[in-house]
């Protein structure tokens, strides 16, 4: 249990970080065909 | 000697030209402040001057960037603050940036100004060919306020008697 | 018949909201040790004299109203809007002593757009504010983003039934933890997780981009706290675009979405369900409605050439967008522009982007996505009654957490308040075109400060009349604590008048 907090929290902000990176990349992708 | 009526007409008519060639060039140093052009406008108006050659005056403020061999000065002109992307040996003579703790130096800037620079991003810009010192910066004196200082000593005060008071109310 | 308040209601609310406004005196430590450190004396007296003062009051209050009893519904909605009340125009006093606020009245706007996060601001001469000063304006939007009665809350050590519904009354109803007062310490911890890594990424790309190191991490902390707590604030007056930076946007646009998240999502998908991003309703609602509204916002653009160039289109219209619909406002544009440069088109979706926010439970403002996706279930469900038999029983489900069954008092509570802020933003575009401005321009600072936004198009401005500077106040307040306290508040006063 004292090990499964940190790394679950770690995992958690991981997974955060790819949705909001996921967002940057499809809304980079509208721009790019956009502006073909 | 006599001189030749003929000449002393030309002679005069050249000083003429000279005086006016002189005052000339005298009024033309007027000429780069009266041209210069404030953010607002540059703004407002950035269609028009996008891409065009202005002439831009305005305290340095922030911290400047290095990024290579360029740097971006932020010049505040009062109203609002524009980026300026110049060649970092033009930045020499910048000693003070303004900030709470100093008045900054107050640059003249002529260069290009982008209404949204593909170099940079669309970021509404001028990249400056040269850039001239004005009027030095200097630190900002600052006073300490005595009225403040009296407030918070009658506040302490107060403050203290309320805690004297609950100390007493619970004896 | 309505009942006029007693004494007993009113010595409830004095005493806590007392509490409350000592726990804020508190918070005003913070700057003071700043501007000591920084050697800023006439800033740090300020402080001084701030904390006194809201210190004094809040004894005061404590003091004359003390009661042992617990709260009702009513005190605690009506605790939770004076406060805010209270917190603007004590919050504001450091700012007017400074003198970069032309008014009281700007001070109080630009503390109340601290406190809701809203981030429009009046302030003179921003590039040579104290750093004392400067902190307090992104520290003010620290606490209004995670609440001000939380913060309070903190300094409690044991709860009271009274706290959750002081808790509610600030548009919190969302029950994290089972109780209140573990909630506002998980979300605590979050805000301090992130601020810790956000403070140090944004000072790392401070100090690479060639920033002085102090200011690269005094800048990333006031950053960090504006953006993710979606306000909007920044040291300097070019805002976003005094860092020339695109691995700063890139930094912001991150912590401006993590503070979008509702934070009962934060504590689920940071306890082990990960798998959660991908089905909850918030999540979908949100990556959809970016998407949507960004996509109208880039047609528009690209109509008009505005920014030819994919990056740039990304670094303009998108931050703006994502600014705007996490209800951040970041901008790395000037005001002026989104009037000459990005047409009606481009402007009607950053509208409806900041009219819509982020998630419910999460630091931003305006509608939010769990009743915008709680609408189109509804919707979907009424059109399935339609188009299927008549025998068929239509159930319609969603994810939020875990499975639920959508409930008509669900869609009628989300719809309620959907069309409570749809009436803000048009009243406050109503007043602004009272004043002579254009229709567009009065909808889009409406709605930016209704839905807690702060993207300006440059109505806000100190020569703005004082009405129009109250309205928007009226708005942040109302919009930050979703109408009910607000409602709470008009209610008693009414009583109190006509009650018997």
């Amino acid at each position: 249990m004292q090990i499964k907090l940190p790394l679950n929290i770690t995992l958690g902000i991981i997974t955060e970080l790819l949705y909001t990176l996921s967002i940057m990349l499809v809304a980079f992708l509208i721009c790019l065909v956009l502006t073909f | 000697m006599i001189v030749n009526p003929k000449t002393k007409l030309k002679m005069r008519n050249f000083g003429f030209c000279c005086v006016i060639l002189l005052f000339g060039f005298w009024i033309l140093n007027f000429n780069c402040y009266a041209q210069s052009i404030s953010s607002a406008e540059l703004i407002d108006n950035a269609k028009q001057f996008d891409g065009k050659t202005v002439v831009y005056i305005g305290e340095v403020i922030g911290d400047i960037m290095i990024r290579g061999e360029y740097a971006w000065v932020n010049v505040n002109d009062g109203k609002n603050a524009i980026g300026v992307w110049i060649n970092k040996d033009l930045i020499k003579d910048i000693h003070y940036m303004g900030s709470y703790k100093f008045k900054g130096d107050v640059v003249e800037v002529s260069g290009t100004f982008n209404r949204a620079c593909l170099q940079h991003g669309g970021d509404l810009d001028i990249h400056a060919q040269s850039l001239t010192k004005r009027i030095a910066g200097r630190p900002a004196q600052e006073m300490p306020n005595f009225k403040k200082r009296n407030i918070v000593i009658l506040l302490l005060g107060a403050l203290g008697l309320i805690w004297i008071l609950t100390l007493l109310k619970r004896r | 018949m309505i009942r006029k308040p007693n004494i007993e209601d009113i010595k409830g609310i004095g005493y806590y909201l007392g509490k409350i406004i000592i726990g804020l005196s508190l918070t005003m430590v913070i700057p003071i040790i700043i501007g000591i450190a920084f050697g800023e004396i006439n800033p740090t007296l300020d402080f001084i004299i701030s904390m006194g003062i809201t210190l004094l009051f809040g004894l005061l209050l404590t003091k004359l109203c003390f009661t042992e009893k617990d709260l009702n519904w009513m005190q605690g909605m009506i605790i939770a809007s004076l406060s805010w009340i209270a917190a603007t125009l004590l919050g504001a006093l450091p700012l007017y002593l400074s003198g970069h606020w032309n008014s009281f009245l700007d001070a109080c706007f630009d503390a109340m757009s601290g406190f809701a996060t809203t981030g429009l601001t009046l302030v003179q001469n921003l590039d040579h504010l104290s750093y004392a000063h400067n902190l307090w304006r992104h520290l003010i939007m620290f606490i209004g983003g995670q609440g001000i009665v939380i913060v309070a809350l903190s300094f409690f050590v044991k709860g009271f039934s009274g706290a959750f519904k002081m808790y509610v009354g600030e548009a919190r109803d969302e029950r994290v933890l089972p109780n209140v007062i573990d909630t506002a310490r998980f979300i605590w911890l979050v805000s301090i997780a992130y601020l810790i890594l956000g403070t140090l990424a944004l000072g790392m790309v401070g100090i690479l981009n060639g920033m002085k190191t102090i200011n690269a991490f005094f800048h990333g902390a006031c950053v960090f706290m504006a953006a993710f707590d979606t306000g909007g604030f920044a040291p300097q007056s070019q805002n976003i675009l005094y860092y020339h930076s695109l691995p700063y946007e890139i930094v912001t646009i991150t912590i401006m979405l993590l503070g979008a998240i509702n934070f009962k999502l934060h504590y689920h998908i940071w306890m082990g369900n990960r798998k959660e991003i991908l089905k909850n309703i918030e999540t979908i609602t949100l990556f959809m409605s970016i998407m949507l509204t960004f996509f109208i916002v880039a047609v528009g653009l690209v109509k008009l050439g505005t920014y030819p160039q994919a990056i740039a289109l990304f670094r303009k219209g998108f931050y703006q967008l994502v600014s705007g619909h996490t209800g951040t406002g970041y901008m790395t544009i000037y005001a002026r522009q989104f009037i000459n440069e990005w047409g009606d088109l481009a402007l009607v979706g950053i509208i409806i982007a900041m009219g819509l926010g982020g998630s419910v439970c999460s630091t931003t403002g305006a509608i939010k996505m769990l009743r915008v996706g709680i609408i189109f279930k509804a919707l979907i469900e009424d059109l399935k009654k339609i188009i299927l038999p008549e025998q068929a029983i239509v159930a319609q489900k969603f994810h939020h957490i875990k499975d639920m069954f959508m409930e008509d008092k669900q869609a009628r509570a989300a719809l309620f308040i959907t069309l409570a802020y749809l009436a803000l933003y048009g009243f406050g575009a109503i007043v602004g075109m009272l004043f002579g401005y254009p229709f567009l321009h009065s909808l889009f600072e409406s709605t930016s400060a209704a839905a807690n936004v702060g993207l300006s198009c440059g109505i806000t401005d100190t020569t703005m009349p004082a009405a129009l500077k109250l309205t928007y106040i009226f708005q942040m307040w109302a919009g930050r604590l979703e109408f009910m306290s607000v409602f709470t508040l008009i209610g008693f006063l009414v009583a109190a008048v006509k009650g018997k």
